[in-house]
């Protein structure tokens, strides 16, 4: 009798086992093959894509009610919700900064944030530059759907969800793919590249993990991939921008054929014959090559801090020959006479603790310091960098700004930095530096950033400088 | 940064458009700045332009580098 039970018991318990391998099966075979929503190609038949770059616009648009004479580039780091609680607070203290009425604007006082020509963000930051592009100067939306919002929470809700459950069985969509329709649907109202202005200009900076280098969402590099910019989710760049690795799976796009004809791309050919002097034009002609090899059928993008993690290679990059910087310093009408760059760092650093102790430092600490520190150390000299492009640049209008109509009004260029490292008060550095990075702030550290950023803003030196040149002149 | 003022052959006057990696980029007659140095495609908007491919380097903005724009000759 006992022995029955026990059959019976057993026999139950092998069924239900069974029941749920065969489920299991069942949503394997069912969903295995679902695929996320992919970046779509170029046709033949479709509208060319939408370029946000002036280079493909060709000579410097008018501003309608901007200041022609003024060039504004703001670069925000990354470090999840921190970091755009403090781009957004950054765009917030811009916009209460009074700037001269512009022609055209029926002699109404401006202010400083609408000066905005380019923004650049990577993973949290990319989130404020997109919302900034996006929603005009409107700050309301984005600081409910995200500053203040549990982003995380959300997140692990929808991963359990039946979202969740494909991303678990499906080989192509992925827990990134979830996190990317979040952002769409519920931050971003499902727009797209199409449905950018034409300035501010947006870059969205990611990595690709095959080339180890920053992949940026601009009409260019998606035609390198025969795909259509216009077309692609603005939250789903952003996914990709802070695809965390571990974390978050990496982003995947497609990479559509046929291949481009090298032998006619400028950049490639000038590319090839500066490689050896340039490592960046050697990163970019093994690029084009590599997306022209159409059987790298998908390009796997993670968290543009990987190379970059506060987006000033972007504005170095502005700098270059036929850059934005570069082009706007040659146009003579108007003349530029303000060229304005701000550098807002998230950045936090606790203070290490491994000197007090004879054990070596844990596995964590290790990564710490060799990615984390390091890239810190990278980004530092990326801002040295753009400081002694901009002395080199406002030499030239010390030695020749007499007889080069283009240089003859510059001032010199305004470097604005806002970054915890210079909050003066110990105790309030000491509590900005122990932010967490997550996607989840609670109301005392939203207080904290509503509090030190603004004096970070104004108490830069750079920042009053531009202030003083903003004073109407007396006689 | 690199320097350079680019004019059209026997009309130093000219002015009109500079081509550089065949983006327009500056004027002729006038100090224009590159990003650095290096190899560069140079023309300017103008007739039968003809287009240079120059290598630029070790040049200041007292001392740029003068390009001379080529035009093509009709019959």
């Amino acid at each position: 009798m006992r022995a029955d039970i026990v059959t019976s018991r057993k026999k139950k318990s092998l069924i239900g086992l069974a029941i749920i391998l065969l489920i299991v099966a069942g949503l394997w075979l069912v969903l295995r093959d679902r695929s996320p929503q992919y970046n779509e190609p170029l046709t033949a038949q479709g509208s060319p894509p939408r370029s946000n770059d002036p280079a493909a616009m060709g000579m410097w648009p008018d501003k309608a009610d901007q200041d022609d004479t003024t060039l504004m580039m703001v670069a925000f780091s990354g470090g999840g919700s921190r970091a755009a609680a403090v781009g957004w607070k950054t765009l917030e203290t811009l916009q209460q900064a009074p700037y001269p009425a512009v022609a055209g604007s029926s002699g109404k006082e401006s202010n400083l944030a609408r000066e905005i020509d380019m923004v650049a963000g990577i993973s949290g930051g990319s989130f404020a530059a997109a919302a900034w592009c996006l929603f005009g100067g409107d700050l309301a939306p984005f600081q409910k759907r995200f500053v203040e919002r549990n982003i995380q929470g959300a997140l692990a809700k929808n991963l359990f969800s039946s979202k969740g459950v494909v991303s678990l069985f499906s080989r192509r969509y992925e827990r990134i793919n979830v996190a990317a329709e979040l952002y769409d649907e519920e931050v971003y109202d499902r727009k797209t590249f199409a449905d950018l202005p034409t300035r501010p200009i947006l870059r969205i900076h990611s990595t690709d993990l095959a080339l180890g280098r920053r992949f940026t969402f601009t009409p260019d590099t998606f035609n390198r991939l025969g795909s259509n910019l216009a077309s692609y989710p603005i939250g789903y760049a952003c996914a990709a921008s802070s695809a965390f690795p571990i974390l978050l799976t990496p982003l995947t796009l497609r990479n559509y054929g046929p291949p481009l004809d090298l032998s006619k791309d400028v950049e490639y050919v000038l590319g090839k014959s500066n490689s050896r002097n340039d490592l960046n034009a050697d990163l970019k002609t093994k690029a084009c090559e590599y997306y022209n090899d159409k059987s790298n059928e998908y390009v796997h993008l993670a968290d543009g801090g990987l190379v970059d993690n506060q987006g000033l290679q972007s504005i170095l990059d502005e700098f270059d020959t036929n850059g934005v910087i570069n082009r706007r310093l040659n146009h003579a009408s108007p003349p530029l006479k303000r060229l304005i760059i701000v550098n807002v760092n998230a950045g936090v650093a606790e203070e290490s603790k491994s000197g007090h102790s004879p054990s070596a430092p844990s596995v964590a600490s290790v990564i710490q310091s060799t990615m984390i520190s390091s890239m810190d150390v990278l980004s530092a000299r990326r801002w040295m960098d753009i400081q002694a492009k901009c002395i080199e640049v406002y030499k030239a209008h010390i030695d020749r700004g007499a007889t080069t109509p283009s240089l003859s009004q510059l001032e010199e260029p305004y470097r604005i930095e806002v970054s915890f490292r210079n909050i003066q008060d110990p105790e309030l550095k000491r509590q900005a530096m122990a932010l967490p990075t997550s996607f989840k702030l609670n109301a005392e550290q939203l207080a904290l950033i509503d509090k030190v950023v603004p004096e970070l803003v104004k108490e830069d030196p750079e920042f009053q400088r531009l202030q003083d040149s903003l004073k109407p002149k007396t006689q | 940064m690199e320097y350079i003022i680019v004019e059209i052959k026997d009309k130093p006057n000219v002015d009109t458009d500079v081509l550089i990696n065949r983006q327009p980029n500056g004027r002729t007659g006038v100090l224009l700045m590159l990003g650095g140095p290096g190899w560069i495609f140079v023309s300017a908007d103008w007739p039968r332009a003809i287009e240079q491919r120059v290598n630029v380097k070790n040049t200041t903005p007292q001392h740029p580098m003068n390009i001379t724009i080529e035009c093509e000759l009709t019959s």
